[in-house]
């Protein structure tokens, strides 16, 4: 079973997607804050994992590159509620970090799935 | 005052010189002849011949040094004027005191030492006039050789001038009167008629001289007002036999101070004229009147010079005060742009400043009708508003300042202000009105240049605020729509009962629009890519109509005017957005029923380019004008518009250096004209442009 890892400080966004991710038969991992993301991803070495760009406690854009370097492989999607393009555009960001697919908030669940690859629960 | 150009001056130097010159030669050439004949004896027997030969040598002596002298101060010659006029000085001044004391100091013999065969009293003494003339003359003579500068210049060599012409002329009056005491206050002596042309000509000369040192022409007088008025003079020499009054005629010399620019002449004046009368009294020949009676007389009359010359200083003084504070007010009025006007109610006529005339751009006759001023002047929708105020006043109501536009003789319509005062007469019925009038038109202008900047400014602030709140807020509605959009779309597959079906599935869709919602919000806080290019606006628009007819309903007939234009650098994507956003409003204007959208695009004088979206739909009042541009107004009903579409539509205008303007009528459509500068600007500054710190 493939295991995900939810990082947001929303708590009903993690809720929401660790319910729709359960339902699709994935393992889902939740984290409140980019540290106790990378920490969770450390030790439980998730084949994915899904960030908020912008939380208190660890950005999206701390947790990528960390995340990358402990496991090159893992597939991360970054989402973001702000704007998606434009100079700075936190999406673009994460891109450039080495995230593997963009979200941009609020989403449906095909998205989501386009999103997540090839990959199935 | 005026001023005279530096070329009329220099031309009117030369004549003024020229005339210098020539009178001092004539007098020169006189007085030399006269005195040759005198010399070698020629004339001797012939003297009886009184109009060719009665010339003295000393007046000889004393004019021809005299003219010398003047010849050299013209020329600057200083101090030889000096040396030249001292001894034509003493001449007259111990002529003078001779004359006065009776007696003989021995002058008169020094050319001539037998005088036995010219059958004269005094052969050789220059006549009373002729000495004055000498004494006074050769005085001026050096004080303007020795004191250089200084503003008396002008005035002394102009009253010199004055009086020595005068007695010229008076000596000719006495010739023509056949007065035997011409000019010889009742003594044998008489001023020749050589003399009296020495006299003329150096007078003139003077004259001359005095007028070439003035830079400025002030109170010109024409040569023969003076020289009219001494004719007066010759009154005095005709009495003189009688005794009686002959003070009196000094009286109109003052007068003459009229013509001075100076007041004080008149006292100058009277000083002579005082000195005169007492030289009078002593130099005339004995009569039967009592000596105290003629003291009387001559003391009255010296009281008579005084009150005239005590009247006509007043006169000249206030005269001057009258022009100099009507220079000052024409002046300030012209430095203001302010005209000033008097109108009189008994027959509505006015009178108007020279400012006033220059406001409206021509010259008014002295009374001007009023209501011929309105008509010509005032546009006919503003005149009644003149008159009610006009009829106002005339009841006794002041009148409050009055805005108006005015029809300025160049054919343009000029703004003013008219600030008016009630003019009371007897028992304060209203009589007029004075008034000025401000032209201001460039300061109206300016306020609303002003007014327009402050609007946009205070737009784009409002616009600002927004920019940020909205992707504040965005960002939490973003992150608030993920469960919904996440989980609803689940819970629909496997739900089957329809009725709960139907319910997620408005729900979904509110989520949607919810979304919608959000994402627009945000392109409006957004910072877009800004990529700029060269773009015509004529190709772009051709390139959008063709996407934006597929949703055009069908009745809509779309219809281009697409002149070619000059490139403008522009983000292509902000300008698609503009027409696409300009074309689906005219659209939804027109509704279902059956119309027309024209698009244009036309280059304009100055660099121009301009853009118009008009559409023959349902129009907006000036309300909804008024407030198209603002974010989150919308006229549409709820759900179909967010309110920001036109709003983005102007921050991008305004981002391009451009200006939008909108015109429409209820019931018979609208139109958009953008006009953009070909020299693009793109300020990255724009604050509505501004990212959200989201």
């Amino acid at each position: 079973m493939t295991r995900i890892l939810v990082i947001d400080d929303d708590e009903a966004i993690r809720e929401s997607l660790a319910l729709l991710l359960q339902l699709r038969g994935f393992e889902v991992l939740t984290a409140s804050n980019g540290l106790d993301g990378v920490a969770i991803f450390d030790a439980q070495r998730p084949t994915i994992v899904i960030t908020d760009m912008m939380m208190p406690g660890g950005e999206g854009r701390d947790v990528i590159p960390q995340i990358r370097r402990i496991a090159p492989d893992a597939r991360i999607i970054a989402m973001s509620g702000s704007s998606s393009s434009g100079e700075g555009g936190l999406l673009d960001r994460a891109a450039e970090l080495g995230a593997d697919a963009c979200l941009r908030k609020p989403f449906e669940p095909g998205e989501l799935f386009v999103a997540l690859g090839r990959e199935r629960g | 005052m005026e001023r005279i150009g530096a070329e009329r001056l220099d031309r009117r130097w030369r004549r003024l010189r020229l005339i210098a010159d020539g009178s001092g030669a004539v007098a020169a050439g006189i007085a030399a002849c006269i005195l040759i004949l005198w010399i070698t004896r020629i004339g001797a027997g012939v003297s009886d011949a009184k109009f060719l030969f009665a010339m003295k040598p000393n007046t000889a002596i004393g004019f021809g040094l005299t003219a010398l002298a003047f010849i050299m101060l013209v020329h600057g010659r200083a101090r030889a004027a000096c040396v030249l006029a001292l001894p034509p000085l003493l001449i007259g001044l111990l002529s003078l005191i001779q004359y006065a004391a009776r007696v003989d100091l021995g002058i008169d013999q020094l050319v001539l030492r037998d005088w036995s065969a010219t059958g004269v009293g005094h052969p050789g003494r220059p006549a009373p006039n002729t000495a004055i003339t000498l004494l006074v003359f050769d005085t001026t003579l050096i004080a303007l050789a020795a004191i250089r500068g200084g503003s008396f210049r002008p005035f002394v060599t102009k009253l010199v001038a004055f009086a020595v012409i005068a007695l010229a002329m008076a000596t000719i009056a006495g010739y023509i009167a056949h007065s035997d005491f011409a000019i010889g206050w009742g003594t044998r002596e008489q001023m020749s008629i050589p003399s009296t042309v020495c006299a003329l000509a150096l007078g003139c000369g003077l004259l001359a001289y005095g007028w070439q040192v003035e830079t400025a022409a002030t109170a010109l007088m024409p040569v023969w007002i003076p020289a009219l008025l001494c004719f007066a003079v010759v009154l005095f020499d005709i009495a003189t036999p009688l005794q009686i009054n002959a003070g009196i005629c000094y009286i109109p010399i003052i007068l003459c101070a009229l013509w001075f620019d100076r007041p004080s002449v008149a006292f100058v004046l009277a000083v002579a004229a005082s000195l005169l009368i007492v030289f009078g009294l002593f130099a005339s020949p004995p009569s039967a009147v009592p000596f105290s009676t003629s003291i009387l007389n001559r003391g009255l009359a010296m009281i008579g010079v005084w009150v005239v010359a005590t009247l006509v200083y007043l006169q000249r003084t206030s005269q001057q005060r009258l022009l100099r504070n009507a220079r000052h007010l024409a002046s300030a009025q012209e430095l203001a742009s302010i005209g000033s006007f008097e109108l009189e109610f008994a027959g509505m006529t006015f009178k108007a400043s020279r400012e006033f005339e220059q406001l409206h751009g021509v010259a008014f006759e002295a009374e001007r009708d009023w209501e011929l001023f309105l008509r010509r002047f005032v546009p006919v929708d503003e005149r009644d508003g003149i008159r009610e105020m006009i009829r106002a006043a005339q009841a006794g109501e002041n009148p409050s300042d009055f805005h108006y536009s005015f029809l300025h003789a160049d054919g343009t319509v000029r703004n003013a202000v008219m600030h008016c005062e009630l003019l009371h007469g007897y028992e304060q019925m209203p009589m007029g009105i004075i008034g000025i009038i401000k032209d201001v038109t460039e300061a109206r202008e300016a306020e609303a240049r002003e007014a327009a900047i402050g609007s946009q400014l205070r737009h784009a602030q409002k616009l600002e605020s927004l920019g940020t709140l909205a992707g504040g807020i965005a960002h939490d509605l973003n992150n608030t729509l993920v469960p919904m959009t996440t989980l609803l779309p689940v819970i629909l597959e496997d739900t089957k009962d329809p009725m709960q079906r139907r319910a997620l599935e408005i729900t979904i869709d509110a989520a949607r629009r919810a979304k919608a919602l959000v994402r627009e919000i945000l392109s409006f806080s957004r910072k877009e890519e800004n990529d700029v290019e060269a773009i015509r606006l004529d190709e772009l628009a051709g390139e959008t109509l063709t996407i934006v007819r597929a949703g055009v309903p069908t009745g809509i007939i779309i219809q281009a005017e697409l002149s070619p234009v000059p490139e403008i650098v522009a983000s292509k994507g902000q300008i698609y957005q503009i027409i696409l956003n300009l074309v689906t409003n005219a659209a939804q204007a027109i509704g279902d029923r059956r119309g027309c959208i024209l698009i244009g695009t036309r280059a304009e004088d100055g660099g121009m380019i301009r853009l118009y979206v008009s559409d023959d739909g349902a129009g907006m009042d000036e309300e909804t004008q008024a407030r198209i541009f603002e974010p989150f107004f919308s006229t549409k009903e709820a759900g179909r518009g967010t309110g920001l579409g036109l709003s983005i539509v102007s921050g991008i205008v305004a981002n391009h250096g451009g200006t939008i303007s909108v015109e429409s009528t209820l019931g018979f459509g609208t139109r958009f004209d953008l006009v953009f500068p070909v020299e693009g600007r793109q300020d990255n500054d724009a604050p509505f442009l501004k990212q959200a710190k989201a």
